[in-house]
């Protein structure tokens, strides 16, 4: 038995006899009360700004609670796009359902002008990439490139979003990828797609054989950030291969409490509530911040580009934080289970006649 | 005195529920974070699937160069049932119109228009009309291979995320030629290194998994067009 165990079994022995054990074991970091919200991003001049949200579409009251937070920042800091990570409709996606499960939690960003760009998860139909409120182009995969600086910003630097379909890496895809990464000359390239690389998660874990093909190409042709959802917790991965940081972000509407055990790869996790992310590219550097359903911050923090020259940003004083207002929610209530679709009944969908 | 001896007894049981509570809470404590032996080798485990996939492609491209001649004539038919079922595919497309950013109903009515569409045209379609028996094998073997031994554990492993056949709860999916995948149904992962080994196909088919049928699936209309039964051998995922 090693020292580690001993201490271990000591700290155990000690809780157990302490009258009001109050550590619990689980994964990090206890949400703050919603009274202290803030937003911690600098919000600098021209920077790019976008939101992530993955697994979300299940209708189920605790989706629409983390949609009213990101309601709530995007007063504070107004993003101009969200990208999704997949499973973005659980179960029936009829129109109704799609109103359920997408347009009406999301509606005041939809009508404040937010674009929402998607990828394909396990549960998505792919037909999800001729709805236009999707913006995918009719593309199970696809790039777009984002920066704020206008068209003169068009031919240098900025943004570039590289949505893949994780569940199905053929040959065609690959090139695609391959091509369009090579002839890229964006200083960030960022990729997003549902099945993570790297993942702590007990439900499902890395997905070794996609890290085999796509982590080769993300090194070779400088990809610097990554998001994925599918295990329903947050995580963010230490800096991997080529210096990406991968985050798993896939508890926008579902959640596997305690779904997360430690690792070596994780700097930071949470999984004992539902969140989603905002981030902000300002030259050389990602800030990031990770809020949970009650609007407490659950990660933050700040990446310089892998392979950009060092300045002095992560040396800067940290902004001021903003108090940001948010909406009162109850985590203590019900969560919708794993595998529960939805909180209302669904209409069954008409028939449509055959054609003449 | 009796309350001396009352403390001293209760000071024994708190002790004594103090050290089961320990014992409890050290088993799972001991075994927890960072301890289990699949942790630790990820990082060997994912040189070792790189390097099995890097085979993969490297096969691919070699049977894509020069094909074994058993095999050259039942690809070849193949590759021919599937063209024309992509020809068929696209005029019912260019007829009905091809859906591009549209609203909820349009897409759903898209995709509902475009099976019935196709359904009234391959009312005489039977399995093995694709899948026909000359290519079976090949299939069979070209999974087989990639899903065999402890390095094709991870791909074992994919197959089943979102596999209907074998994720709880899911919309069950009723495996028949011309029958609609159902919405709301879950989909398998097709790992890499099968994919990357299967003949490719226009991009208005798409291999899945259900269970371990292998189905060739119009990937708008949602129609299975032709499925190949077991294809994937009964190996455990553990």
């Amino acid at each position: 038995m090693n020292h580690a165990m001993i201490s271990r079994l000591v700290v155990v022995f000690w809780l157990a006899l302490c009258p009001a054990p109050s550590a619990p074991f689980g994964v990090d970091t206890a949400p703050q009360a919603h009274s202290t919200a803030t937003l911690t991003l600098p919000r600098k001049d021209g920077s790019v700004r976008f939101a992530v949200m993955g697994d979300t579409g299940r209708g189920s009251r605790e989706q629409y609670e983390v949609a009213k937070q990101m309601v709530a920042f995007h007063k504070e800091f107004p993003f101009d796009f969200v990208i999704m990570l997949g499973d973005n409709i659980y179960g029936l996606d009829t129109p109704a359902e799609m109103a359920n499960k997408f347009e009406t939690p999301y509606k005041p960003l939809l009508d404040a002008g937010v674009v929402f760009h998607a990828c394909l998860g396990n549960h998505d139909n792919p037909n999800q990439r001729f709805y236009k409120l999707f913006n995918m182009g009719g593309e199970r995969y696809y790039t777009f490139r984002a920066s704020r600086g206008g068209i003169s910003k068009l031919t240098e630097g900025g943004v570039r979003f590289f949505a893949l379909e994780s569940e199905y890496l053929d040959k065609q895809q690959l090139d695609w990828l391959e091509k369009e990464l090579s002839s890229s000359t964006s200083d960030w390239k960022i990729s997003f797609f549902h099945h993570p690389l790297y993942s702590s998660g007990k439900a499902h874990g890395s997905a070794l054989e996609s890290r085999a093909v796509l982590e080769p190409l993300f090194v070779k042709y400088g990809v610097s950030a990554v998001f994925s959802g599918h295990d329903h917790l947050y995580e963010r991965i230490k800096p991997q291969k080529g210096g990406i940081v991968y985050w798993v972000s896939g508890a926008g509407g579902s959640l596997r409490k305690r779904g997360l055990r430690t690792t070596d790869m994780t700097a930071k996790g949470f999984d004992t509530d539902y969140h989603f992310m905002i981030v902000e590219i300002a030259g050389d550097d990602l800030y990031f911040q990770a809020i949970s359903r009650t609007g407490a911050t659950v990660d933050s923090g700040v990446v310089h580009r892998p392979g950009a020259p060092e300045a002095g940003a992560s040396r800067a004083p940290s902004p001021e934080p903003v108090p940001v207002a948010v909406p009162a929610v109850s985590p203590a209530g019900r969560s919708t289970p794993e595998g529960e679709v939805g909180v209302r009944p669904s209409p069954s969908p008409s028939p449509t006649p055959p054609p003449q | 005195m009796d309350d001396h001896a009352s403390l001293a007894r209760r000071g024994a049981a708190r002790f004594l529920i103090g050290l089961l509570a320990a014992l409890c809470l050290a088993v799972p404590v001991l075994a927890g974070p960072g301890e289990k032996p699949e942790e630790k080798d990820e990082a060997a485990r994912a040189a070792k699937v790189a390097k099995k996939v890097a085979r993969a492609l490297e096969k691919a491209r070699k049977a894509e160069e020069e094909p074994v001649e058993a095999d050259r004539r039942a690809l070849r038919k193949f590759h021919e049932e599937v063209m024309e079922y992509a020809e068929l595919h696209d005029k019912q497309v260019a007829r009905l119109g091809k859906p591009v950013a549209v609203d909820a109903q349009d897409c759903f009515a898209a995709q509902r228009a475009l099976a019935r569409s196709i359904q009234s045209k391959r009312v005489t379609a039977r399995q093995g009309d694709i899948f026909a028996p000359a290519v079976e094998p090949i299939f069979r073997r070209l999974i087989a291979v990639e899903l065999r031994g402890p390095d094709g554990l991870p791909a074992r492993q994919a197959i089943l995320e979102g596999n209907p056949g074998e994720e709880k709860p899911s919309v069950p999916v009723v495996v028949r030629v011309n029958g609609e995948y159902p919405i709301g149904a879950a989909r398998s992962t097709v790992p890499p290194s099968v994919l990357l080994t299967l003949p490719p196909l226009p991009a208005s088919l798409e291999y899945r998994f259900v269970g371990r049928d292998l189905i060739l699936l119009d990937s708008v209309a949602q129609l299975i067009v032709d499925f190949l039964p077991a294809a994937a051998p009964n190996r455990p995922i553990k």
